[in-house]
């Protein structure tokens, strides 16, 4: 099976251990492809991160009203691996340098709910 | 949230933006475009609302048979009595309306690709431009000799499909004899949620262990391996004994024999390819899977046991004013998930909105972020991303989180497995 890239960084930093099923194509294969926009790609996070982002819980944080910068060096943490945690280094490396950007910008537009005025339940 | 009353004010003045989000059906202009839907699951549903999202004025029918839906993404801990049944039902109610969309309570049994209508059980033609079907898989009983739907809705439930037949699975296994059998056959893919039958099993052995500590969970699998089989097999041997003489859970691979060729209700047993007998108390059938009947009765399935589609953007092989998602369609090498479901769904709303106002529809990607269980105290995740490319839908990454016990990351696990459950209604239904 393909395990192209960073496989050493992996093992060393030791919390992801490849599975023998495991697949992985860095994303500038598909940087000659068309765009894809920012909404496209966010509204792919929502059954975690709520609709549009606007949802927060006890597991994810709310992506929506988010600062652009900050969102931007989150991801790119996630992504080099920099920053560890449960599932979001998965899921950030499989965008561009320049999807998150416009990721940024979808969500850095639309208005934060407060979180007082949700519920958990 | 775009129907903003800005929005409606724009559509329908003041007047009506006040009366609104609470929208009626009935406002939306007979002239405007509309987007007809079969299949109130999560396919249908999150097309529902995430065309509203992007087109404040396009008029959204959604036919449905049920009023309410049951979700089956945490109906397995049904079984072990962390959830309820009514915790994973949800209602019509914001789509229709939050979303403005007119839910017709109706089955959907025939379309006219030239007239552009869709019959219903009731008589009713309901015209349509374009036509979203997601009327989720059917069954094939007769792949096991001797089971059928009768049997299912009877003593032998599948619970493929949470409803009264979770319900009627979990009395049968909590009310057996100590020391019991139960019996769960595993279907061959393609089937809905991989990991389920594992997940499963997990499940009804967490509670016996508690409650019948010397029953016996054997599953017979049509399949030589399955997914997350390290992550189980793992927890089986910690919780379980698995592999010993005294293990609760008991897994037989396809290639020693495991697949269930027919069953006898009468004597309560199955037999498998080697020609086995087993006996059990309670007997488990998750059936093969294939497209809905709607499919089927609508020619979509163009002879085969899935619909083809565009792989670009889920546009039905047989009309091009028709888009097949979820489920029932052959979407390789995409897998059957919820997941995945709803974000099918809103690309195609892109599509569609793209056509509406003869746009570009950009360009997709699917992510199926998949958060699974093997008890309260043991989570995994998987995490795939496709990508349309050259033609055809690539996987780009799949990656399961790594095999290990460490308590933290497992409790983190099962907190973003439970969030992720109820943020995924939410995200669907509200
Ligand atoms: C035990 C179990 C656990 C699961 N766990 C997960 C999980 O953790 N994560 C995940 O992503 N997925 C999970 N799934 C899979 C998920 O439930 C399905 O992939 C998803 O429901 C597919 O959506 P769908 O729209 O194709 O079909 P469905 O959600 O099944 O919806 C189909 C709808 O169409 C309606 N319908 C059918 N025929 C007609 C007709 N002729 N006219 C009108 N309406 C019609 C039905 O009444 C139904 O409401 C699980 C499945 C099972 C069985
Ligand atoms: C399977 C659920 C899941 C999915 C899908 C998901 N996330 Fe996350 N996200 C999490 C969790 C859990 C965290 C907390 C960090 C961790 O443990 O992974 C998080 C944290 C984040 C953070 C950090 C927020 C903060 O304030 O610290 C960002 C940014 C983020 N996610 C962006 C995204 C984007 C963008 C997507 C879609 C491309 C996405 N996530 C998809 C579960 C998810």
């Amino acid at each position: 099976m393909k395990r192209i890239l960073l496989l050493n960084l992996l093992l060393t930093i030791g919390l992801n251990a490849w599975a023998e099923s495991d697949i992985f194509i860095p994303p500038e294969r598909y940087a000659k492809d068309p765009a894809v926009s920012g909404r496209v790609l966010g509204d792919n996070c929502s059954a975690c991160h709520g609709t549009r982002g606007a949802v927060f819980d006890e597991s994810m944080p709310p992506l929506a009203g988010m600062d652009r910068d900050t969102f931007i060096k989150l991801m790119k943490d996630f992504k080099n691996e920099v920053r560890p945690t449960i599932v979001m280094n998965d899921v950030a490396k499989a965008y561009t340098d320049e999807e998150i950007e416009r990721m940024a910008d979808y969500f850095s537009s639309i208005p934060a709910l407060p979180w007082k005025k949700q519920t958990l339940h | 949230m775009l129907l903003t009353r800005r929005d409606l004010i724009k559509l329908f003045g003041a007047s009506a933006a006040t009366a609104a989000l609470g929208v009626s059906p009935k406002a939306f202009s007979a002239s405007a475009p509309h987007l007809v839907i079969v299949g109130g699951g999560v396919g249908g549903t999150a097309t529902a609302k995430y065309m509203r999202m992007l087109d404040p004025s396009i008029r959204i029918t959604l036919i449905e048979p049920n009023r309410e839906y049951v979700f089956c993404p945490g109906s397995n801990e049904v079984l072990n009595d962390e959830v309820t049944l009514a915790e994973q039902t949800v209602t019509y109610d914001s789509i229709r309306n939050r979303y403005g969309v007119n839910v017709v309570l109706d089955k959907a049994t025939a379309i006219d690709y030239d007239k552009k209508t869709v019959r219903t059980a009731k008589g009713e033609r309901i015209a349509y431009d374009w036509l979203v079907v997601s009327p989720g898989p059917d069954f094939v009983f007769d792949a096991v000799e001797g089971y059928s739907r009768e049997l299912a809705e009877g003593d032998f439930p599948h619970a493929w499909k949470a409803g009264p037949q979770t319900l009627k699975l979990k009395k049968l296994y909590q009310g057996m004899r100590t020391g019991g059998v139960v019996v769960i056959s595993a279907p061959p893919m393609p089937y809905r949620c991989p990991p389920a039958p594992y997940e499963r099993a997990s499940f009804m052995a967490e509670w016996l262990k508690e409650h019948n500590p010397t029953a016996k969970i054997l599953i017979l699998d049509s399949k030589p391996d399955f997914i997350f089989q390290p992550h189980y097999e793992t927890y089986w041997k910690e919780k379980f004994g698995y592999g010993t003489d005294n293990a609760m859970i008991e897994w037989v691979g396809e290639h020693n024999g495991g697949k269930v060729v027919s069953l006898d209700p009468n004597t309560r047993s199955v037999k498998t390819a080697d020609g086995e007998t087993i006996k059990a108390d309670v007997i488990n059938i998750i059936p093969v899977h294939k497209a809905g009947k709607f499919a089927f009765d609508t020619g979509l399935t163009m002879g085969k046991q899935w619909v083809p589609i565009n792989p670009f953007d889920f546009r039905s092989k047989v009309d091009k004013n028709v888009f097949v998602i979820g489920d029932t369609t052959e979407a390789d090498p995409m897998v059957k998930t919820g997941y995945l479901a709803s974000n099918q769904a809103k690309w195609v709303a892109q599509v569609i909105l793209a056509e509406m106002t003869g746009k570009d529809p950009g360009y997709p990607l699917w992510t199926n972020n998949c958060v699974a269980m093997a008890g309260e105290d043991f989570g995994m995740t998987i995490t795939d991303t496709f990508r349309y490319h050259d033609g055809k839908i690539e996987l780009q990454e799949t990656i399961q989180s790594p095999v290990n016990l460490n308590p933290h990351l497992n409790a983190e696990r099962v907190a973003i497995a439970r969030n992720w459950q109820r943020t995924f209604r939410r995200d669907i239904f509200e």
